[in-house]
């Protein structure tokens, strides 16, 4: 204890120091503003989304430029050793959940989620209401698509803990995948208000596509990859920004920009299956379907997602491998059938498949209505009017369409499902305005129904003809 | 008829869920995952290596189907003639088994195929193929190297298991089968899976036999290697042993042992 009081005591006697206590103490200010000045010069460059270069061209991004960083499994194996030693360290249960979820996004493997549910709720057996956990558990629940249950609970614990921007976060996502539109915008904009980063501009950027301003998604979202790349975020998280920069350009049928994205994507981030798929879909765009077969292909080894295994359908079907095609058809029927989970995540991809490849239309149609029971977003509306156009009921199909293009969205395939639903209707004028929209948006935006738009347009076109020919 | 059929086969795996404990439910990663068991038997004058494949429920049904001739989602007795060797023969070139540097040829003895349920009654896969590859080694010290690179790029337990008969192994490796030849994989959440895809270890022919090899001395033959018995001690005290020379290794084996037993003996 004494010896402490002393050593407290030596620098004030002012004989250890070589300065005077003045110049001392403007030296000490001096350093204080200094450190001052330097953190907020670091956090307004940081969060200054002026002075972070947009991405403009991913075709030079290397991956040494960035940093390597240890997967989530490494991670995941070291909490696992802490919580042998300790079972009711909560902190690491939590650290494995938030692990598990990251896991799940980058590997595709829905079942990590269980997993990361697993973890947090353990954890918040042993410290109830832990904010960290409890927020981890929201992002779980939108992750499997519970968007309600994880609506409820983001919005509960941000009461509590107004400082979490995070669930903010999770709070605006789960509005948007709602359709409560306004709600998410509110969310989002006090987002912004509050912190800057690169998840919150590819939030925005997603939400300008969904409003129809693809151009302005396109400046943000090369805005959310160059600050990513500033941050330098983990390859796998670079990776997921240049395929969403990616994809915004191909459905503006950009194929070739959105190629570049998605070759950017694998070489930081090779095998990403995400990014094999999509570089498939843009080579299919391009006509190099062989290749986009092999892409394909390579995909649906890493993880048979029933999307990868239609589009590998499609593209099997194309080049006259019947059989094959049949193959991959029947193996996505059959994981829609496995278990709560794949039907709960596949649910949209099930019901689309269905309708698109004239297979169970009655599910399709009980699949589509029954999600948009508790998700009332455009893209539910689509599937509905979709599967409700394959049944015939043209009548219903457009007015569920209308709700689908109510925001104004410029996605080829809404328009071209309108479309189909006016050829129904006998509508040619609207239908032939509204294939004709779609086709001049992308022209690639489907292997299979991007070829049925311009036929049933040349369809019309001659009757057009043969009726004025007539007269 | 068929409904309360599969109501009973339900209930039995929900059953079965309940009594085995949660590691009997389904698989370690899901129902895409392709798990692996490569158990290596090393013998004097050859290697045996029990392969396992436990495919589950979806690339399961991906084989199902490609096997299912006549189409009614069932590969019958008929359909899967030959599939089981056939399939063993497209594993056999992704597995590669070196002997001081130079590559093995394995050849298949047998092979059998199972259709275990998984989840909710549906099938899942499991291939269990013979390999052996001969041995005829003209030093008493050999570099053995084992790589498994079947569905190489698929999520799953990969686990490969060596075990000796009459001869020395020093290395780094498990002996033992901790999923039990992936009939039960360990609690998921504090247990990663295995992600075992090579090994390497020494194989001593030493002319004075290890002693435990009297005993369970087996002439090489078709029988299945199980892989979960250690036959011989020192494998497990060794880690990583560097070779060359026979004396330096047996050396360092005595060393361990005596730290360990003067250890026990006074803590």
């Amino acid at each position: 204890m004494q010896g402490r009081l002393k050593f407290h005591a030596e620098p004030r006697s002012g004989q250890a120091s070589p300065f005077p206590s003045g110049f001392r103490v403007a030296l000490l200010l001096l350093t204080g503003v200094a450190i001052l000045t330097a953190s907020h010069l670091i956090a307004y460059i940081r969060s200054g989304s002026e002075s972070s270069v947009p991405l403009t061209d991913p075709s030079r991004l290397q991956p040494s430029d960035l940093a390597d960083f240890p997967s989530a499994s490494v991670g995941i194996r070291f909490f696992q050793e802490r919580l042998k030693q300790n079972p009711e360290d909560f902190l690491s249960l939590t650290l494995l959940g938030q692990l598990y979820l990251q896991q799940a996004r980058t590997t595709g493997d829905i079942a990590s989620y269980g997993r990361a549910e697993a973890a947090l709720l353990r954890a918040l057996e042993i410290v109830p209401r832990y904010p960290a956990g409890e927020a981890a558990l929201a992002s779980v629940r939108y992750a499997t698509h519970d968007f309600i249950g994880a609506l409820y609970l983001a919005q509960a614990v941000y009461q509590v803990n107004p400082r979490r921007t995070d669930l903010l976060a999770t709070i605006g996502d789960a509005q948007l995948s709602l359709g409560q539109y306004e709600r998410a915008a509110a969310s989002y904009q006090e987002l912004v208000a509050r912190a800057s980063s690169p998840s919150l501009l590819a939030r925005l950027a997603h939400q300008a596509e969904l409003n129809g301003k693809p151009d302005e998604a396109l400046k943000l979202m090369r805005r959310a990859a160059g600050e990513a790349l500033f941050n330098n975020v983990a390859r796998e998280e670079m990776a997921w920004y240049l395929i969403r920069l990616g994809d915004l350009h191909f459905n503006a049928g950009q194929i070739d920009s959105a190629e570049e994205d998605y070759q950017a994507a694998l070489r930081i981030y090779p095998d990403y299956y995400l990014g094999l798929a999509d570089l498939g879909k843009a080579r299919a765009a391009q006509g190099r379907v062989e290749n986009a077969i092999q892409l394909y292909e390579q995909a649906v080894a890493i993880i048979p997602q029933p999307d990868f295994l239609a589009a590998l359908g499609d593209l099997y079907a194309i080049m006259g491998r019947p059989e094959e095609a049949e193959r991959q058809y029947e193996t996505v029927e059959f994981i829609g059938t496995l278990d709560a989970l794949n039907q709960v995540i596949y649910n949209r991809q099930m019901a689309m498949f269905y309708a698109n490849h004239d297979r169970n239309l009655d599910e399709a149609l009980e699949l589509a209505a029954r999600e948009l029971e508790v998700r009332k977003d455009i893209y539910g509306y689509d599937a509905l009017a979709w599967a409700l156009y394959q049944n015939g009921r043209y009548q219903e199909a457009e007015e569920a369409m209308l709700q689908a293009l109510s925001l104004g969205t410029r996605d080829a395939m809404l328009y071209y499902h309108a479309g189909m639903i006016y050829v129904g209707l006998g509508d040619s004028l609207r239908a032939q305005a509204m294939l004709n929209e779609a086709l001049s948006i992308n022209s690639h935006f489907d292997l299979l129904q991007s070829r049925v738009a311009r036929e049933t347009l040349d369809g019309i076109g001659a009757t057009a003809a043969l009726g004025s020919a007539n007269d | 008829m068929k409904t309360t059929t599969r109501a009973i086969v339900i209930i039995l795996v929900l059953l079965a869920m309940h009594v085995v404990a949660p590691s009997a439910a389904a698989h370690p990663l899901g129902n895409f995952t392709i798990n692996h068991h490569a158990g290596l038997d090393v013998r004097r004058d050859a290697i045996v290596i029990t392969y396992v494949l436990d495919m589950a429920e979806i690339p399961a049904f991906q084989q199902i189907s490609s096997l299912d001739a006549n189409r009614d989602g069932v590969a019958e007795s008929d359909e899967r003639v030959g599939y089981d060797s056939a399939k063993c023969e497209t594993i056999l070139p992704k597995l590669d088994l070196r002997f001081d540097g130079n590559p093995v040829r394995l050849s298949l003895l047998w092979s059998t195929i199972e259709f275990p349920p998984g989840v909710g009654g549906l099938s899942t896969l499991r291939l269990t193929c013979s390999f052996r590859a001969p041995l005829s080694s003209q030093s008493e010290i050999a570099r053995v190297e084992f790589k498994n690179d079947a569905y190489a790029e698929r999520i799953g337990w990969r686990e490969i298991v060596v075990t000796g008969e009459g001869v020395w192994l020093l290395g780094d490796f498990a002996s033992t089968s901790i999923s039990e030849l992936l009939r039960t994989y360990p609690d998921n959440l504090l247990t990663s899976p295995l992600d075992q895809r090579e090994v390497t270890f020494d194989l001593v022919l030493s002319s004075a036999e290890p002693t435990q090899s009297a005993q369970t001395a087996n002439p090489d033959n078709a029988l299945p290697s199980g892989g979960l018995e250690t036959s011989i001690v020192p494998i497990e005290v060794v880690r990583s042993a560097i070779p060359p020379a026979l004396v330096s290794s047996l050396l360092v084996l005595i060393t361990l042992g005596g730290l360990y037993y003067s250890r026990r003996r006074n803590p």
